[in-house]
């Protein structure tokens, strides 16, 4: 699916500027980065977290992930939206939970990122 | 498509008012189709925005409109009478992939854009978008297709017997907010010398996980030095201290760490940090000493042949 239908599955809404069609095939939840940076699939992954510092997206730039989304309303502050502008992270958020999130996502088609070892 | 294009087509983000033609002709209700014909002829037009004494938009005539009165031998009529009065209409605020759905939903070929006052700004083809989308991309390309140009050559052109560049960062202790600005720094150089994006992602990974270290576990931070030549990157990270007192367990166990739980809360700590780095090297060494420091060593071929 695509960023600007993640929104709309979520009710969610745009952090920043992206290209809405950009295409998210794989989520992946955490709560711990080196996860992500330890077992990512590069390009088409969309980081779900309630992580909302500066290393959230440092870690989506190194895995070059398609973006991240934050649940519960987690929202980062000025100086993190800017870091992602600067790199070019797509940032959403949407007051659903995790595991609510996961699930419509999960039922949207879009896959696990965890890539088997 | 390379991760550095994605990273350009991410960037890529237009409202309609950028692209859209600014200087609008428009036409009254009051006109003739004859002087309409005149009109779309003299300014290589296929359809005009009809506007009231009052100068708002109250209708739109194309090409079709004009021909079928032509047909009929109706072209003394008022554009009035052959206007279209269902406006489909765009915001200058809009973003352009909005406005090519609308395009394709409804089938028009112009809109009339409008301002947030609902006065007439722009109008806007699909060719205006098109347009506005290549000139963009070659704007924005073109300064790092130079760099990449440049850096790219870098060892052709450098004649010595063994060419290599030396990048050195100091990364503070518990500087969680710059936190991977070095690693950024050394991926952006890396892909514009033209590295495989695949082992670009492998080495930025490494040299993030191994920046991370320093500013979570280091004393007084330390240093991060990448070596480039034109087969290999070689980074060294060091510190001088605390030292890791279990190397073996850290290099081998999952789950061992030593992060403190605040640090945790960020996200980092899971005990992966090392592990992860020596899968995404083609080789790494590792020294410490309990008070005297740590010394990370760790190469990546360039070329996957």
């Amino acid at each position: 699916m695509r960023l600007g239908q993640v929104i709309q599955v979520l009710s969610g809404h745009a952090l920043n500027e992206f290209n809405h069609a950009r295409e998210v095939e794989y989520g992946f939840e955490t709560a711990l980065l080196s996860d992500v940076l330890a077992h990512a699939k590069p390009h088409t992954t969309l980081i779900i977290t309630e992580i909302v510092n500066p290393q959230v997206i440092r870690t989506a730039e190194m895995v070059d992930a398609v973006g991240v989304l934050f649940v519960k309303n987690k929202t980062p502050d000025a100086g993190t939206l800017r870091l992602a502008n600067e790199v070019g992270i797509p940032l959403i958020v949407t007051r659903l939970g995790m595991f609510e999130t996961c699930g419509k996502l999960y039922a949207a088609g879009v896959q696990p990122a965890r890539s088997s070892e | 498509m390379s991760s550095h294009e994605i990273t350009h087509v991410q960037k890529l983000v237009f409202r309609v008012g950028q692209v859209m033609t600014r200087r609008v002709i428009t036409i009254t209700l009051t006109n003739t189709l004859l002087e309409l014909k005149e009109v779309m002829r003299q300014r290589r037009i296929s359809g005009v925005p009809v506007v009231n004494d009052a100068g708002v938009l109250v209708g739109i005539i194309s090409i079709e409109d004009l021909l079928r009165a032509f047909e009929q031998g109706a072209l003394n009529a008022t554009v009035a009478e052959r206007m279209s009065t269902t406006l489909i209409t765009v915001r200058d605020t809009d973003l352009v992939d909005v406005a090519a759905q609308k395009f394709q939903q409804t089938g028009v070929g112009r809109m009339p854009v409008l301002d947030a006052q609902d006065r007439l700004v722009g109008m806007l083809t699909k060719g205006d978008i098109t347009r506005g989308l290549l000139a963009e991309v070659q704007a924005e390309t073109q300064d790092e297709e130079i760099a990449r140009f440049r850096a790219s050559h870098i060892f052709r052109d450098v004649e010595s017997d063994h060419t290599s560049l030396t990048l050195r960062y100091t990364i503070p202790a518990r500087d969680f907010t710059h936190g991977g600005e070095a690693s950024s720094k050394i991926k952006r150089t890396l892909m514009r010398l033209g590295t495989d994006p695949q082992i670009v992602r492998r080495a930025a990974i490494a040299t993030y996980e191994a920046e991370m270290n320093l500013i979570i576990h280091a004393d007084h931070g330390g240093q991060i030095t990448a070596e480039i030549d034109a087969s290999q990157v070689t980074l060294i990270v060091q510190d001088d201290g605390p030292g890791i007192r279990d190397l073996k367990r850290a290099l081998e166990e999952i789950g061992y760490t030593t992060t403190p739980p605040e640090i945790k809360q960020l996200g980092f700590g899971g005990g992966m940090g090392l592990k992860n780095i020596r899968k995404c090297a083609d080789q790494m060494k590792i020294e410490s000493q309990v008070g005297r420091g740590t010394r990370l060593e760790i190469s990546l071929r360039l070329h996957t042949d």
